[in-house]
């Protein structure tokens, strides 16, 4: 009896510790929360010195198309794009901001489906991402895996264009970033990314979302890059520098095209690249580094546009020694553009050197981008044409 | 039918057998028993009985057993006159109902009255002529001496008739048994696809036939109990001398002789008094009403406890392994054995936490669902008169309702209200706003999981603990389903069921036995028995 008497009081105890201990208080119905699925930061034109918070939430209540419940109407109610609720607001700090906004919600915001982070043009370029984003970072409920994008121009634009597929923006965000399988012409980073590499001191590249005109309202589009420096954007990379830099980096993917105009052989081929390896090497020349950068890279034809001559061996070997010399350019072009324009090291040649001498390193950290804007960097380029296509 | 050969329920020795004098009247031998005895019935023992002895005079006798049967009017007394006019008295006494009334008329009385006065000489001695009467005939099978009141008072509502001769101290108990009893029919509960239609009966002679068709071993041992004080119901062990392990054998004899209650009506009765803890919602005893999955066990050197008037027998130990088990498992190929035992595993598992599962995650950890089903079930809540715990309470409770109501409706009125319940108020209830089209989901599918699990006795503790989680999930969420699952498996691995721990093979771990748990091995590498069960002889398979 003893024994289960003390059982008992320790089965009490240990309750009890639970019951004041844990989480009791997450208790809230999913259909009580307001789920912010994306979220777009900015700094409001007027006063300069504050924050503008853009928070896309779903109306359930307009979706909950019960059959018979609104007056016998059949399926036709849920509607194809989910119905959100764009709520601005603005403070001195975004916790300042989030509290205003629960004054204008009945539900409690909840930031676990937060999907993506839109930061506006504005705020990059005039504040440090990684001291202004504080707050997603302290927050408990959002996670560090919410994909970043900077957005070219303001909120509204961005939440006025209409996704054709995805229910909301945000989704479409988060759906097209997770599309970067098929194309470099963007890259996906995470908030956790972003921030380590800010807080390591690196630069990064942050795809950018525009809109375009399209069929029947403004449509979205994720191309192109900003580029990070310091916190703060600097830049534009076109999605084709995109690609070039990211061939560099290592981030590109598979069944990217290039365009490869051949004038002399009256031909336009478009590769696709299957597997791009990339290499980086540093050396160190008295106390001025050179990079040389190594491409090694296996493609496909996947159109010739031209004469209707067929491919031969001797051919192949031309064209690929042709692609290799385009790829060079472009690489270069990105490179010099990112060194002499920009000083901005987002291909990562800093890290290089910290990996390869770090002693070397801790001197020269604090001119770096001096350095950097001067390195020679060597550009080599191989590429292999494995397969030309079901007819050649 | 019972044969109450045993007498091992007569503990007392004769030593003070004649304790009461043989002059004294009948009525006054009755009266003078201690009280106990008289308010009890005669046959109630509390292991001091004592043997009441016959008289010569086949009136005392007669008077004796009138005293006895006061007002059982069943009881039916056939005066015979042996030998013709001038032959010895006897009385046939029987239970109408309880003999086969063919048998009677044309193997005893028949043979007492038309045979008798032609074999046995008018003037012999009362001794030569019972013995003459019972060697060579009474035309039946089983015949036995009585010399004691209670011993054959036993037989007698056994189903034995009573034969009581003038001047003799014995009373010959003649086997005449046959009463009305259900037949070898196919268990509803436990119907397979493949393998045999053969279900136990009430009748425990039946339940150990059907055992030994199925196992031709003289190992295949049967020990009978009788237990309750007045229903005295015979209870059988059988198992498999030289297969299942001694100290087991011992054990369940063991637990069943210190069973001291009035009546044992089903084997359910035994299973609660020798299982291993009360206190637990899982069955530590197995039960079957399929031969096959009895004689199964046998083979693995486990015990069968056969009791009368139920179909039901018990099979120990069991292990929460055996009881996701069917026989039709070895009966159809491996591949499809390895995927339904995967199937049942998923089943338990869902119809054990997907309830709380669901009230988890949606009011405290909607995170964790992916956001267009987030979006979709908060939809679908949306305008909800009731929290989400509420909403699983009322679901939950109305599928018990259901089930509870259908069990004891006639089968075409419960697929009525299956369909009424299932559908016409699930969809009311949607329709009307009062729970969620996902809640009915979770809890249809949560039915259906239940119904995956074989044995009833695991589905039951199954869905009382999924109670237990859906408030622990209520009160922690997540947090508290992994709490509530680790109470849950901290108590299954105290758990044992006659020294076998209640997690085998799992837990204790023990690799060869693996072959038949989740995973069930292709026939032919089952060489072994359950080690678990510590056989004698552990090969089942030949070289």
């Amino acid at each position: 009896m003893g024994n289960r008497r003390s059982i008992c009081t320790l089965i009490a105890v240990v309750v009890l510790k639970i019951v004041f201990l844990a989480g009791c208080w997450d208790n809230l119905d999913l259909e009580r929360r307001a789920l912010v699925l994306g979220t777009f930061v900015d700094l409001v034109p007027a006063h300069q010195d504050k924050f503008e918070l853009t928070m896309e939430v779903p109306i359930l209540r307009r979706m909950a198309a019960r059959p018979g419940a609104g007056g016998g109407g059949g399926s036709e109610g849920r509607e194809e794009t989910l119905p959100t609720w764009r709520l601005t607001v603005t403070g001195a700090t975004f916790a300042e901001a989030m509290r205003k906004a629960s004054t204008r919600s009945e539900r409690q915001f909840f930031f676990g489906h937060q999907k993506v982070l839109l930061i506006g043009e504005e705020l990059a370029r005039r504040e440090r991402i990684q001291e202004v984003l504080d707050f997603w970072t302290r927050n408990r409920e959002s996670y560090l895996a919410i994909t970043v994008l900077l957005a070219q121009g303001r909120a509204e634009e961005i939440f006025s264009a209409r996704p054709k597929f995805a229910r909301s923006v945000s989704m479409f965000l988060q759906e097209q970033s997770e599309r970067q399988i098929r194309t470099s012409r963007f890259v996906k980073h995470t908030l956790a990314e972003l921030l380590a590499a800010l807080y390591g001191g690196r630069d990064i590249l942050v795809s950018r979302v525009r809109t375009v005109p399209g069929q029947d309202s403004l449509e979205l589009e994720v191309s192109g890059t900003g580029i990070i420096k310091e916190g703060k954007l600097v830049g534009w990379l076109s999605p084709e520098e995109t690609k070039a830099a990211l061939w560099v980096t290592g981030e590109a993917r598979k069944q990217d095209m290039i365009p490869l105009p051949l004038p002399e052989l009256k031909y336009v081929f478009t590769l696709e690249l299957c597997k791009v390896k990339n290499k980086i090497r540093v050396q160190v020349q008295g106390d001025r580094p050179e990079f040389s950068v190594k491409l090694e890279v296996t493609a496909d034809i996947a159109e010739k546009i031209g004469a209707p001559e067929p491919l031969n061996p001797p051919l192949l070997r031309y064209i690929e020694a042709r692609a290799a010399e385009i790829m060079k350019e472009r690489v270069e072009e990105v490179v010099a553009k990112l060194q002499k324009e920009y000083q901005a090291d987002v291909l990562g040649f800093g890290k290089k050197i910290e990996e390869a001498q770090p002693r070397w390193w801790q001197q020269v950290k604090g001119n770096w981008r001096e350095l950097y804007a001067h390195a020679p960097v060597h550009v080599e380029v191989k590429v292999k044409i494995r397969r030309t296509g079901m007819v050649s | 039918m019972v044969s109450p050969t045993s007498r091992r329920y007569f503990r007392k020795t004769r030593k003070i057998g004649n304790h009461y004098a043989m002059e004294a009247a009948p009525s006054e031998l009755l009266d003078k028993l201690p009280q106990r005895y008289r308010l009890a019935s005669p046959l109630a023992d509390e292991g001091e009985a004592q043997p009441i002895p016959f008289h010569y005079s086949l009136e005392a006798n007669l008077e004796l057993f009138q005293e006895l049967l006061k007002d059982c009017q069943d009881v039916v007394y056939r005066r015979l006159k042996i030998g013709g006019l001038e032959g010895r008295e006897a009385v046939l006494i029987y239970v109408d109902g309880l003999v086969d009334n063919h048998m009677v008329d044309t193997q005893v009385v028949k043979a007492l009255l038309l045979e008798a006065p032609l074999a046995v000489p008018f003037s012999t001695s009362p001794g030569w002529f019972f013995r003459q009467l019972r060697d060579s005939l009474v035309t039946v099978a089983h015949i036995q001496e009585m010399k004691d009141l209670r011993e054959a008072t036993l037989f007698l509502m056994s189903g034995f008739a009573l034969l009581l001769i003038d001047g003799v101290k014995e009373v010959l108990a003649v086997e005449v048994c046959g009463w009305e009893h259900r037949g070898v029919e196919e268990p509803p509960a436990e119907s397979l696809i493949r393998g045999s239609r053969e279900g136990f009966s009430e009748c425990l002679r039946t339940n150990t036939t059907l055992l030994r068709r199925r196992i031709r071993d003289p190992q295949l041992k049967l020990k009978i109990h009788f237990l309750g004080r007045r229903t005295r119901t015979a209870v059988g062990i059988m198992y498999l001398a030289g297969v299942a392990e001694p100290a087991l054998v011992e054990e369940v004899e063991r637990r069943i002789k210190g069973i001291d209650i009035d009546g044992i009506l089903e084997s359910a009765f035994i299973e609660q008094l020798i299982e291993d803890k009360w206190s637990s919602p899982f069955s530590q005893i197995q039960n079957t009403e399929r031969p096959d999955e009895a004689a199964a066990a046998l083979l693995e050197g486990r015990v069968v406890i056969l009791t009368d008037n139920t179909p039901f027998v018990l099979i120990v130990p069991a292990t929460f392994n055996t009881l996701l088990h069917t026989p039709e498992d070895f009966y159809h190929r491996w591949f499809i054995s390895v995927l339904i035992r995967l199937l049942r595993l998923l089943g338990s598992i869902l119809a054990l936490i997907l309830p709380s599962m669901y009230i988890a995650m949606v009011s405290f950890n909607p995170e964790m669902i992916p956001t267009s089903l987030a979006i979709s079930i908060g939809a679908g809540r949306e305008g909800l008169p009731f929290p989400t715990i509420v909403e699983a309470f009322i679901m939950e409770s109305t599928l018990e309702l259901l089930r509870e109501a259908g069990i004891r409706l006639p089968s075409p009125l419960g697929q009525t209200l299956g369909v009424v319940g299932a559908i016409i108020l699930g969809q009311a209830a949607v329709q009307a706003g009062i729970v969620s089209s996902a809640m009915v989901i979770v809890v249809s599918l949560t039915a259906i999981a239940g119904f995956v699990i074989p044995s009833y006795d695991a589905a039951i503790a199954i869905r009382i603990l999924r109670f237990f989680l859906m408030i622990m999930a209520a009160i922690f969420g997540l947090y508290g389903i992994i709490l509530g699952l680790m109470l849950i498996l901290v108590h299954l691995v105290t758990l044992k069921s006659f020294g076998v721990p209640y997690l085998k093979p799992w837990a204790p771990w023990t690799l060869q036995d693996l072959k038949d748990s989740v995973y069930r091995a292709p026939l032919f590498k089952h060489r072994t028995r359950p080690l678990y069960v510590k056989p004698l002889e552990e090969k089942r398979i030949g070289e």
